[in-house]
């Protein structure tokens, strides 16, 4: 596998890679896969493994239901708005899953040993088209 | 016809015909290894000693084979994992050293059988006499005192981890050969080589040992009395001569509560998990052995206390000295786990005999649910420090979530099959290594371990060793 080059290639490039949906009243309307790329530094395909096995762990909804109350970040079905510019929301996303690592509030996925914020949001990057 | 006790400390060959093997001496240990060897150098002196050794001054393939047996269990070398010569098994160990933690003494709810009769300040008189003999340089563990916060190998402060010192013996100190002298030379020490102990006799109250029945596979035998008797044949032939010892207890020795041979344990010895470094740097420069005066120590990454008890894991040692840690492949994390008590992890005996006529053992080796939660629990931890750095990230491999046991390791380091307890009903040994239900027999070497921590045994057997020769003085003074 090729998760050296993930962790090198993450952060720089994911930033090119997320597809704003639209804007709404509330900010920028990131999607899911976008979201997991940004917390986790995964590249797309370990992404989608990680997101299906999630999935079979628990049900997409339960995930959904785990995502944190972060500042200026509004969860919705297709992913999150923010009223923060991207890298703020990467900070932010980056922040919460380095407590949650801190509280032990992680979770084995497929063997990875991955923050609950990073494993729902693999969850429901695979749960929905991106 | 018995003899004198030689005035001058000898090294003799039980198989040479002239060599009388009926004998008395105050001691009798058996087992020239380690925990056997450290015990007799400090009795010796003071009392008469004879210390059995099984083998000769080279290893011999007909004695060596004595060790053969059948393992039923985890998959284990019984043969390749000790060795039966002057010095024992110390003549291939790799010379690590390392302190038990103090929560490895203490009962924890989540362990079964966990604790100690005995603490660890138990063992701290007796901490730097062992790193003496031991060729350590200093007993001081303390990682504080040692290296600065600041020069920590992993930037963990502040996490579920912390760190722990190993030592490393320097040169590698060799029993037999590095106290070949001391034995030949200490008064009232008398060395028997190639002679082994196959039986003990129980005086009519059925709780004091008279003597002991020694044997050469040339066929020449003896008997030898003693005011105390010592088995340091290690953590799986102690326990298989106390339950050889049928000609009076049909149980074998010690065994009334059919407690002899269980609690196996080892250290499981596994590469577990890949890490994935998020900053190329982290480790640069850090992960080195360092060196304390003359002798090297290197720093393995532990849990904390607290994080034991909060995930209710097993305790654990991550080599992380020497990693490569700026190369683009994945660091390996090798680790030494705890192996939590399982009476079902035993040695038992079987109807084959070996060359001396006593039965040779099937070694079931068994890791629990608790010993795989412990595997993966590291690899939690472990992961959540990096993840809560932002260091990188930790996998854990396939087999470890597919509980493949073929893939655990050893570190033929034998421990529990003589366990410490206060209580008959929990262990083979009291607090002072006296076999429960006889009056002067003792255990020597980690068979007498009650958990084994995740470091390697010899400091803590050679400390307890050392503490139970101050018993014995005290008993025969």
């Amino acid at each position: 596998m090729e998760r050296r080059e993930f962790l090198k290639n993450s952060i720089g490039c994911s930033l090119l890679l997320a597809l704003p949906l639209g804007c709404q009243q509330t900010g920028t309307l990131y999607d899911w896969r976008s979201l997991a790329q940004w917390t986790t530094g995964m590249k797309p395909d370990l992404i989608k493994q990680l997101g299906d096995y999630a999935g079979t762990m628990q049900a997409p909804g339960q995930w959904r239901e785990e995502l944190p109350v972060l500042p200026n970040v509004r969860w919705l079905d297709e992913g999150a708005t923010s009223a923060d510019e991207p890298e703020a929301l990467m900070q932010t996303l980056s922040s919460e899953s380095r407590r949650q690592f801190a509280s032990s509030h992680s979770v084995i996925v497929d063997g990875w040993v991955l923050s609950r914020l990073e494993a729902a949001l693999c969850a429901l990057a695979e749960s929905r088209p991106a | 016809m018995r003899i004198g006790r030689e005035p001058a400390g000898m090294i003799i060959d039980a198989r040479n015909s002239a060599v009388e093997l009926t004998r008395d001496a105050d001691f009798v240990i058996a087992g020239a290894g380690v925990a056997g060897i450290s015990l007799a150098l400090e009795l010796a002196g003071k009392y008469s000693v004879i210390l059995l050794e099984s083998g000769g001054i080279e290893p011999e393939q007909d004695t060596q084979s004595l060790y053969d047996g059948k393992s039923s269990g985890l998959n284990y070398s019984l043969l390749g994992s000790r060795l039966r010569f002057l010095g024992g098994t110390s003549n291939h160990w790799g010379g690590w050293c390392g302190k038990l933690d103090d929560i490895d003494f203490e009962a924890r709810d989540w362990v079964p059988h966990s604790g100690w009769p005995i603490t660890s300040a138990d063992l701290e008189p007796f901490h730097q006499r062992t790193a003496d003999i031991l060729d350590l340089g200093s007993g001081n563990f303390d990682t504080d005192t040692m290296v600065p916060p600041e020069n920590h190998a992993f930037r963990i402060s502040g996490t579920r981890l912390t760190q722990r010192v190993m030592r490393f013996s320097n040169p590698v100190t060799r029993m037999g050969e590095k106290y070949r002298p001391a034995l030949e030379n200490t008064a009232g020490l008398t060395v028997l080589l190639n002679a082994n102990l196959v039986d003990l006799k129980l005086h009519e109250d059925g709780k004091k040992l008279e003597s002991a029945l020694v044997r050469t596979l040339n066929g020449r035998s003896g008997q030898i009395t003693a005011k105390h008797f010592i088995l340091a044949s290690g953590g799986i032939e102690n326990a298989r001569l106390l339950l050889s010892c049928r000609s009076q207890m049909t149980q074998g020795l010690g065994n009334e509560k059919g407690l002899v041979g269980r609690f196996f344990m080892e250290h499981p010895h596994v590469t577990a998990a890949e890490m994935f470094a998020l900053d190329e740097n982290w480790c640069q420069g850090q992960m080195a052995l360092r060196r304390d005066d003359d002798h090297w120590f290197g720093l393995m990454v532990a849990p904390s206390k607290k994080s034991l008890s909060e995930q209710r894991c097993l305790n654990f040692r991550g080599h992380i000295f020497n990693i490569e840690c700026q190369s683009d492949d994945p660091i390996e994390l090798r680790v030494m786990m705890e192996q939590a008590p399982n009476p079902d992890s035993r040695v038992r005996l079987t109807s084959t005999l070996d060359a001396l006529g006593l039965p040779r053992i099937d070694l079931n080796w068994q890791l629990t649910a608790l010993d795989w939660h412990g595997i993966q629990c590291m690899g939690r931890l472990v992961g959540e420090a990096l993840g809560a750095r932002s260091l990188g990230r930790v996998k854990l491999r396939d087999w470890v979530m597919e509980q493949d046991g073929r893939r655990i390791g050893f570190g033929s380091h034998h421990m529990g099959t003589t366990r410490m307890a206060d209580d008959p009903a929990a262990g083979v040994v009291d607090r002072n290594c006296r076999v429960f239900g006889t009056s002067n027999l003792f255990v020597a070497g980690s068979s007498v371990f009650a958990t084994g921590g995740a470091i390697n045994p010899t400091f803590t057997l050679t400390a307890l060793a050392l503490r139970l020769a101050e018993h014995l003085t005290g008993l025969v003074r």
